[in-house]
């Protein structure tokens, strides 16, 4: 098959149209190899979204004040029932618990083992979610609980609002009146909002 | 029957008691009295807990009963905390804050504010349903702090229980912007 013949382009025009072909692939090229942003600059924005609590909001919780026990004749102690035994976490917004103190009170000993303390009127015990607390070393320096997450709630409705604190714990050498209940110490909760952080 | 008919009645109708007779109805009925008496005590609730981590023994009754009654105790004891966890640093040195003695407590509160472990500030009294939204702090920093409430014997107004504090924040007011 044969082809009407073309016209010849001239040579000056043919250099010229050489010269614009190989401008604009140049200039393809660079836009294809520059950083994005750079192409971008002048066509997106960026935006922070931040969140935070309303300063309005409470922080509310009920916590228990007493935590009682029975001491059974060999000195071992019985306390509540964890689920009865619950701080719960009322607010909107998630809490955990970040430090445990325990104070003696009433001459009492508070002993990292009652029975072998060999003063009198000398009690150890432990609480927690999993008991992880030790009432004798809480009552030298509170016990940072701040990277447990066993202590964090939940908020309010979320069906992980409370947290179970479960006790066990022994008395010695016992030279109170028992037939009363009697005080042997206190234990002070400290509140933050949020969720533990992973120490 | 008239009061004085009945009396007379019994005067010309009631059968003569002998001396030995009495004293046996009376130590009888003294005895009745006794048993009546130490039955209402033993059927008393139990004293309750006042303060803290507290111990007593065991009575000659079921492991179910003491657990009961344990866990009765606890709960009686719940207090609710209620603080915001924001507070504002005003002209002054006055503190904008908020610490709220929730109605449905059943006693009275008070709280102290700490910075460093330094005492700054103790309130007065809270009753159930009253709240606190400010206090002079005028050594009191921006930054952390902590707000210790701590429950009331609801009759002397001293103390009673464990207290339990919130780690607040202090912040100085927002700048307006023109």
């Amino acid at each position: 098959m044969s082809y009407p013949r073309q016209t010849p382009i001239p040579k000056r025009t043919r250099e010229g149209m050489a010269a614009v072909c190989a401008g604009l692939c140049a200039g393809a090229l660079a836009l294809a190899c520059s950083p994005p942003i750079a192409w971008a600059a002048d066509n997106e924005g960026t935006t922070e979204v931040t969140v935070e609590a309303d300063p309005n909001a409470m922080l509310l919780f009920r916590v228990p004040t007493v935590i009682p026990f029975y001491a059974a004749p060999d000195g071992t102690l019985t306390g509540p029932s964890a689920e009865y035994c619950q701080v719960v976490n009322e607010s909107v917004f998630g809490i955990h618990v970040t430090s445990v103190g325990v104070a003696e009170q009433g001459g009492w000993t508070l002993a990292p083992n009652a029975a072998a303390e060999g003063v009198d009127n000398s009690m150890d015990f432990q609480f927690g979610p999993s008991r992880q607390v030790d009432a004798h070393l809480a009552s030298e320096n509170p016990v940072d609980v701040s990277s447990d997450p066993e202590f964090n709630m939940g908020y309010a409705g979320s069906g992980l609002e409370a947290i179970n604190i479960q006790t066990a714990g022994d008395v010695a050498r016992v030279t109170f009146d028992l037939s009363r209940p009697v005080s042997t110490s206190t234990i002070s909760w400290t509140v933050a909002p949020g969720f533990a952080t992973e120490a | 029957m008239k009061a004085s008919a009945r009396s007379r009645t019994r005067s010309t109708n009631a059968p003569k008691h002998p001396a030995r007779t009495r004293v046996v109805l009376m130590g009888a009925a003294a005895l009745l009295a006794a048993g009546a008496a130490l039955a209402a005590w033993s059927m008393l609730p139990r004293e309750t807990a006042t303060a803290g981590a507290t111990i007593s023994t065991f009575e000659e009754i079921d492991r179910e009963a003491i657990q009961a009654e344990l866990n009765r105790q606890v709960q009686e004891s719940m207090m609710t905390v209620a603080v915001s966890p924001v507070c504002t640093l005003e002209e002054g040195g006055t503190l904008s804050l908020c610490v709220m003695n929730d109605e449905e407590n059943s006693m009275p509160q008070a709280f102290s504010l700490s910075q460093n472990g330094e005492v700054l500030f103790e309130s007065g009294t809270i009753y159930p349903g009253e709240e606190i939204t400010s206090c002079p702090a005028p050594d009191i920093q921006e930054g952390d702090a902590l707000i210790t409430v701590q429950g009331l014997n609801p009759t002397t107004e001293e103390p009673e229980g464990s207290p339990a504090a919130v780690e607040v924040a202090i912040n100085k007011p927002s700048a307006a912007v023109g």
